[in-house]
């Protein structure tokens, strides 16, 4: 991986270059935020002419070590006004690792108001007109693509959300079926490729020359340590929870600690949490047979399997993937528990291009507001398709649920940097409160993922209840999670290596056999950090500084049952997270 | 005294025949810890990672009274 393609969209003109030395031996989420610091103007409007898409693969992309095919992407966020990074598990990232590209850099807009899609060979890349596909749900344009291109390729499309600049688009990657289903959700990136005339990117692999390793045998040994890590944990073994009842395995833990956002985070416990379950979708799956899938993978080299199709009742596919995040946010936070529904609203997001996170954080709030009641699955779909048609309503939620809180004059909106919070109350679990806060990406979950040991009881045992020691359990996390996005691997062998430690040495053994480097345990710490810190420069140049690190006020002053506790960490123990 | 049990993941194989993830009725001596209750329900101890009383994680010495909801939970792990 020692090139990069670089897409000038204003010139319609196509490089490949050199990768800069100072990239060398980078990948993924520090590749990506370490070239958008360095390139994009942190003051720059993130739909104008000078704001960048760069699209790293991870470190171990494209070689055989477990589960590591996540692609980031990142950008000027056009939702926090801050550094993205979002990544998601495809075979695209393998592919653009093995045509030997370290990543590719979208930049410049095009003034002729059509739509471009860009093709990428080992010999470089074209931009060739897409018109026929402006418009385009992302599901049909991804099928499109395969008809044209073959079921080879590899593919990254924009639904129409996102070409019509609203800053809850995400980006879909193709699964290994051609499903436009992957999405790099979070933060806007739709919106950013929308502006810039890009409808998507296909990449053909042939004739690539493959990742070569520098120590092949440090490599296979790490391989070996992680793969046996993995499937020999509860969690992500075969048969284990994650692999049998998908993410959404989640849902009945959370609601039996008091811990589901319910109807716009006023609760901690969901009635119906159980009918949108992966029990439930596993029974579902059971009984209704034909498509229905537990165990699906998300790319080739997932040896987890926690994707799921979900059926309709007469066993024809509804949607993949049905993820814990998308059943609690379409479901539990809207006070939604049938899953058809809930299925029905995903399949939208994704066909639009929606993060389904923001889209459940803005749908309830626009319940909150008083658009629809609370479980009014029918009037929640309606919403949806109201950002499909471009309605002026659809516009508004289409700018996420800050956006549609400040139109609707709501106080009670669960954002942080102006990002919809994840599938986790901060008042019952306080150590991923401390990650939304601190986080450079806004609410996020996946940046620093105390869950685990906070509800889990993985990597540690830590009461959620409590603010004690969160902060550095959360920055732990968060810097330990900066080094897997560099990777490229998925967040998931953290519960391995957590409690693991001969997977924990695999990680950095395979790194190390990639790259033939000596990183050590040290070593991932410290790089994890100094990624978090660069895209904390950005923020802080773009105008994001410890203010931004704050909960919303309405935690500090509600208790959430069934706990009754408020958000009680003080924004000087947040601020502590960055001394 | 009575206390009901719902089990939840892979640990629904040892619900009741035909309850499948139901909660049902479990008959325990008074006094009885969680510890005991898992042993009754035949569930290994590495099974039972985590029980789930009044909205906490509870330990396995912990006490049960008349009435309680019992939430037993295998590892899981997702987000």
């Amino acid at each position: 991986m020692d090139k990069l393609v670089r897409v000038d969209m204003t010139n319609k003109k196509v490089t490949v270059e050199p990768l800069p030395d100072k990239y060398k031996g980078k990948g993924g989420r520090w590749l990506s935020s370490m070239m958008v610091n360095d390139e994009v103007p942190a003051d720059c409007h993130p739909l104008g002419p000078n704001n960048k898409l760069v699209i790293a693969p991870g470190i171990l992309s494209g070689t055989r070590a477990p589960n590591s095919g996540r692609i980031s992407v990142g950008g000027k966020s056009p939702l926090t006004g801050g550094i993205k990074e979002a990544n998601a598990g495809t075979p695209f990232s393998q592919n653009l690792a093995r045509m030997g590209y370290a990543a590719l850099v979208v930049e410049g807009l095009v003034e002729d108001g059509k739509s471009w899609l860009l093709k990428v060979d080992v010999n470089g890349g074209e931009l060739i007109a897409a018109d026929d596909l402006k418009g385009v749900g992302a599901y049909e344009s991804g099928h499109k693509l395969w008809e044209k291109y073959g079921e080879k390729t590899a593919f990254v499309v924009n639904g129409p959300a996102g070409e019509a600049k609203m800053v809850m688009s995400g980006l879909a990657f193709n699964d290994p079926e051609g499903r436009a289903a992957r999405y790099a959700g979070r933060g806007g990136l739709g919106a950013v490729m929308g502006s810039k005339g890009l409808k998507g990117i296909v990449l053909d692999d042939k004739d690539s020359p493959g990742v070569k390793p520098v120590d092949e045998e440090l490599l296979k040994t790490g391989q070996k340590k992680l793969a046996d890590a993995i499937l020999s944990h509860d969690v992500t073994k075969k048969g284990g929870g994650l692999n049998s009842f998908g993410t959404a395995v989640l849902i009945n833990i959370l609601n039996e600690a008091g811990g589901l956002p319910t109807n716009n985070f006023r609760s901690g416990e969901f009635e119906g949490a159980s009918k949108i379950s992966g029990e439930a979708l596993a029974e579902a799956a059971e009984k209704r047979g034909g498509a229905g899938t537990m165990g699906h993978r998300c790319h080739p080299g997932c040896i987890i399997n926690c994707s799921t199709v979900y059926a309709n009742p007469d066993g024809t596919e509804h949607v993949s993937s049905v993820e814990y995040e998308s059943v609690w946010s379409l479901g539990a936070n809207c006070g939604i528990d049938n899953l058809d529904q809930v299925a029905e609203m995903i399949w939208l997001c994704n066909d639009l291009g929606l993060d389904t996170i923001e889209a459940g954080c803005t749908i309830g709030v626009a319940m909150e507001a008083g658009l629809a009641e609370f479980g009014d699955g029918e009037a929640a779909i309606k919403m949806l398709h109201e950002i499909r048609d471009g309605s002026p309503l659809g516009h508004i939620l289409g700018q996420g649920a800050h956006f549609t809180g400040e139109a609707y004059g709501v106080t009670r909106v669960p954002t942080v940097k102006r990002q919809g919070m994840p599938a986790y109350e901060p008042r019952a679990v306080k150590g991923i409160g401390v990650t939304y806060a601190t986080s450079t990406m806004g609410a996020d979950h996946t940046a620093g993922y105390t869950v685990a040991p906070e509800i889990m009881s993985v990597g540690g045992t830590a009461d959620p209840l409590s603010k004690k020691d969160k902060v550095s359990l959360s920055k732990a996390f968060q810097d330990t999670t900066a080094f897997l996005d560099a990777a490229g691997y998925c967040i998931f062998i953290a519960f391995p290596i957590l409690d693991i430690e001969s997977g924990f040495e695999g990680v950095i053994e395979t790194v190390n056999g990639m790259l033939g480097t000596k990183y050590d345990s040290d070593d991932v710490i410290r790089i994890g950090n100094e990624v978090l810190r660069l895209e904390r420069d950005f923020n802080a140049r773009a105008g994001i500084g410890k203010e931004g690190d704050r909960m919303p006020e309405f935690m500090k002053y509600e208790k959430l049952p069934p706990h009754n506790h408020v958000w009680d960490v003080t924004d000087e123990e947040l601020d502590s997270f960055w001394d | 005294m009575e206390v009901t049990v719902v089990l939840y993941a892979t640990l629904i194989r040892k619900n009741p025949e035909g309850t499948r993830n139901k909660p049902f009725a479990v008959e325990l001596p008074e006094g009885a810890t969680v510890k005991d209750l898992v042993e009754h329900l035949g569930i290994k101890e590495n099974e039972a990672k985590q029980v789930f009383i009044k909205h906490k994680s509870r330990p396995e010495d912990f006490v049960l009274e008349d009435g309680d909801k019992v939430a037993i939970f295998p590892p899981v792990g997702g987000g």
